[in-house]
C-alpha cells in the first residue's frame, strides 16, 4: 500500500491514504460529506452527537483496510482488489441525502430512491470522482456494484452489506463515542483480527471469538433503543420529512430546493457536478429563508419554528416489544384502534403522525457465521451462542401528536385503547 | 402494498410465510424473469438473490391489506412450472431448484463484473452445483432470458 498522507480519525487515530484515496477526498462531491450529520436528528437528545458522514466514511474505509489485509493474507482475497474495496467503503455514502434518514424518507416514498442508489450514480457519472477513479484503473461501474450489493464477488458484497459489515462496525462505534451510549462499544480489535470467509463466500468467525460477535449484537441492540429509534429522535426525523414535504408543495420555495426535488433532478445535478451543494446547510439555510421571508404556508412556518426551537412532535402513544415471531397480524390489532381514534376528528395531516418500524436484532440471511470445518453456520443456530436465544425483532409503535393538539391526541387514543 | 404482492405470490407458488430465504428469490425471479414490477432491489450475497427491503417488508407483513396486481396468480403459476421442469430435469427438491434458478439468473442478468461463463460461475459460487445441474438450467432460462425486454 503507497501512503501519501495520514488523516487522524478520534475513533480509529491514523487512518493511512493512498493517492487515490486523497485525490477522492479532496473532491468537492466527497468534502460535500463533511456538511451531512451521521446523525441528523440524535443532536436533538445527545448534544455530542455532530459527527460527520465524512469522518465515518473514513473510518469505514480503514476498517476495510485492516481485514481485506488479513484476507489477502490469508489467500481468501486477491490483492489486487484491495484498492477497490477500499475505494467502495469510501464511497459507500457518497449518495447520502441531507439530514441522513430523515430526508432519504421523502425520497423512498416518493420515488423509491435510496442513498446507494444515488452513490451509485455519483461513482459512475460524477465528473470529479469517476475520472480519478479511471485514472487510476479503477472501474467506476465495478465500485458501484459493491456499493449495490451486486459486485460477482459475493464476499465484496457481504464486506459491505450484512449484519457484521465495515460500515455497522464502524458507525456503531462512532455513534457509541459521539452520543456517550456507553453500552454501544464493541471489541473492534478482536473481531477485525478474527474474521475469515468460508467456502462460500460467508463472512464467518471462529468459535473461539463468538462473544465478540455476541457482545456486537447486544451492543447494537442497546444502540437501536437508546438513539437509532429513540422515542425524541424519531419525533425530529418525522418533522423533518415532513417540512420537506411541505416545502416541496410551495412552487417558489420548491424552485430554491432544485434540482434536488426529484429523481432527474439529482442526476442532472450529479452529471453537471454540482451535487456537492446538496448537504444539511442548503436544507437548514432554506429553512431560516423560508421564516425570516416569511414564505410558504403558515403551516410550514410553523413547523420550522417548532424545529427550530425544540418543540416538536411529542411521543403520545409508544409501544416497544420484542419477538421471535412474525409481528404483522399484532401490528393490524395495534394499529386499528389507534387510526379509528384519530379519524374524521378534524386533525391536520401534519398534527399526528403515526410511526411503525419492525427492526431486526438478528436476521439468519445476513447474520455472522461460525466457522465449522471449511463451512460454517448462522451464529443464531450455534448452540454455545445466547444469540439463538436473543428475540429476532424488536417493533416500535408510536403515535406523536404537536404540541397544541397533545391533550386533545392523547384523550382520543386513551378512549379506544384498552 | 407491494409487501402483500410478494407475499400473495409466494403463497401461490406454495412457499409458507416462515420461507424467508426462498421468497426472496422467488420474488426476484418473478420481477427479473416474468416483469413482475415490484421495484424491489436485490443483492448477491453467498445465499443468493437477496433484498433488504423485502426484508424488511416481511418483518411488518402485509399490513395494509392486500396486493392490487391482478396477474400475480398468472405469474405464479408460471414461476411454479419453471421449477417443476427443473426439479423434474436435475432430480432436484423445490427448495434447491429455486436457489439454482434464481442464482443463475442474477449471475446472467445483474451482476458485474460479467462472467465470460455463466455456468462456471455458478459452479464455483454453490460448491453443491455440478456441472451438469447448471448446464440443466442453462438450457431452461436461456430461451426466457433472451425473451426479457432490454
Amino acid at each position: 500500500m503507497n501512503v501519501v498522507k495520514h488523516i487522524y480519525d478520534e475513533v480509529h487515530g491514523y487512518i493511512p491514504l493512498t493517492e487515490v484515496e486523497l485525490r477522492i477526498i479532496d473532491t468537492p462531491t466527497f468534502q460535500r460529506l463533511r456538511r451531512i450529520k451521521q446523525l441528523a436528528q440524535a443532536w436533538f437528545v445527545y448534544p455530542g452527537a455532530v459527527h460527520t458522514r465524512f469522518s465515518h466514511s473514513l473510518g469505514t474505509m480503514h476498517l476495510m483496510n485492516l481485514i481485506t489485509r488479513r484476507l489477502i493474507n490469508k489467500g481468501l482475497i486477491p490483492q489486487d482488489d484491495a484498492e477497490l474495496l477500499r475505494v467502495a467503503a469510501l464511497l459507500h455514502d457518497i449518495g447520502h441525502t441531507p439530514f441522513s434518514h430523515a430526508i432519504e424518507s421523502y425520497f423512498r416514498d416518493a420515488y423509491g430512491l435510496s442513498h446507494e442508489e444515488i452513490s451509485s450514480w455519483i461513482v459512475m457519472e460524477d465528473p470529479h470522482i469517476s475520472d480519478i477513479l479511471r485514472d487510476h484503473g479503477i472501474e467506476p461501474r465495478e465500485v458501484a456494484a459493491i456499493i449495490c450489493g451486486t459486485h460477482r464477488e459475493v464476499t465484496y458484497n457481504m464486506l459491505l452489506g450484512s449484519d457484521l459489515d465495515v460500515d455497522r462496525l464502524d458507525y456503531l462505534l462512532r455513534d457509541a463515542l459521539h452520543t456517550g451510549v456507553r453500552y454501544g462499544l464493541i471489541d473492534i480489535h478482536r473481531i477485525v483480527t478474527m474474521v475469515s470467509i468460508d467456502g462460500e463466500g460467508y463472512i464467518s468467525i471462529p468459535a473461539k471469538a463468538v462473544q465478540a460477535a455476541e457482545s456486537f449484537y447486544i451492543s447494537r441492540l442497546h444502540m437501536y433503543r437508546s438513539v437509532y429509534y429513540h422515542k425524541t429522535i424519531t419525533a425530529y426525523q418525522l418533522l423533518v420529512k415532513s417540512i420537506y414535504e411541505e416545502m416541496i408543495k410551495d412552487h417558489n420555495i420548491r424552485n430554491l430546493l432544485e434540482p434536488f426535488t426529484s429523481a432527474e433532478g439529482i442526476k442532472r445535478a450529479i452529471r453537471s457536478g454540482k451535487i456537492y451543494v446538496w448537504d444539511d446547510f442548503l436544507v437548514g439555510g432554506l429553512m431560516n429563508q423560508v421564516i425570516i421571508k416569511g414564505l410558504g404556508s403558515n403551516e410550514l412556518r410553523n413547523l420550522i419554528r417548532l424545529y427550530l426551537e425544540r418543540e416538536g412532535y411529542r411521543v403520545v402513544y409508544d409501544l416497544t416489544g420484542f419477538t421471535k415471531n412474525s409481528i404483522s397480524s399484532r401490528f393490524k390489532e395495534l394499529l386499528n384502534p389507534i387510526v379509528n381514534a384519530l379519524k374524521d376528528k378534524g386533525l391536520s395531516k401534519y398534527d399526528v403522525r403515526t410511526y411503525f418500524e419492525v427492526v431486526p436484532i438478528v436476521t439468519d440471511d445476513a447474520c455472522v457465521r461460525v466457522a465449522s470445518g471449511s463451512n460454517s453456520i448462522p451464529i443464531t443456530r450455534f448452540k454455545s451462542s445466547i444469540i439463538s436465544e436473543l428475540p429476532s425483532t424488536m417493533y416500535v409503535v408510536r403515535v406523536y401528536s404537536l404540541p397544541e393538539k397533545f391533550e386533545f391526541v392523547r384523550r382520543l387514543i386513551k378512549s379506544e385503547l384498552p | 402494498m407491494r409487501i402483500c404482492c410478494a407475499l400473495k405470490l409466494a403463497s401461490a407458488v406454495g412457499l409458507r410465510n416462515g420461507d424467508a430465504a426462498l421468497i426472496h428469490k422467488v420474488t426476484y425471479i418473478a420481477q427479473r424473469l416474468y416483469g413482475l414490477n415490484l421495484g424491489y432491489r436485490f443483492a448477491w450475497l453467498a445465499g443468493g438473490p437477496y433484498s433488504r427491503e423485502l426484508a424488511a417488508e416481511l418483518r411488518r407483513g402485509c399490513i395494509e391489506g392486500s396486493c392490487n396486481i391482478n396477474h400475480v396468480d398468472v405469474i405464479a403459476k408460471r414461476i411454479k412450472a419453471l421449477i417443476m421442469r427443473v426439479s423434474r430435469s436435475t432430480g432436484l427438491n423445490v427448495e434447491k431448484a429455486i436457489d439454482l434458478i434464481s442464482s443463475y439468473l442474477m449471475l446472467a442478468l445483474d451482476v458485474y463484473p460479467r462472467p465470460v461463463n455463466v455456468v462456471l460461475e455458478l459452479t464455483k459460487r454453490k460448491p453443491w452445483v455440478t456441472r451438469e445441474l447448471a448446464h440443466a438450467v442453462s438450457r431452461e432460462l436461456r430461451s426466457l432470458i433472451k425473451a426479457i425486454p432490454a
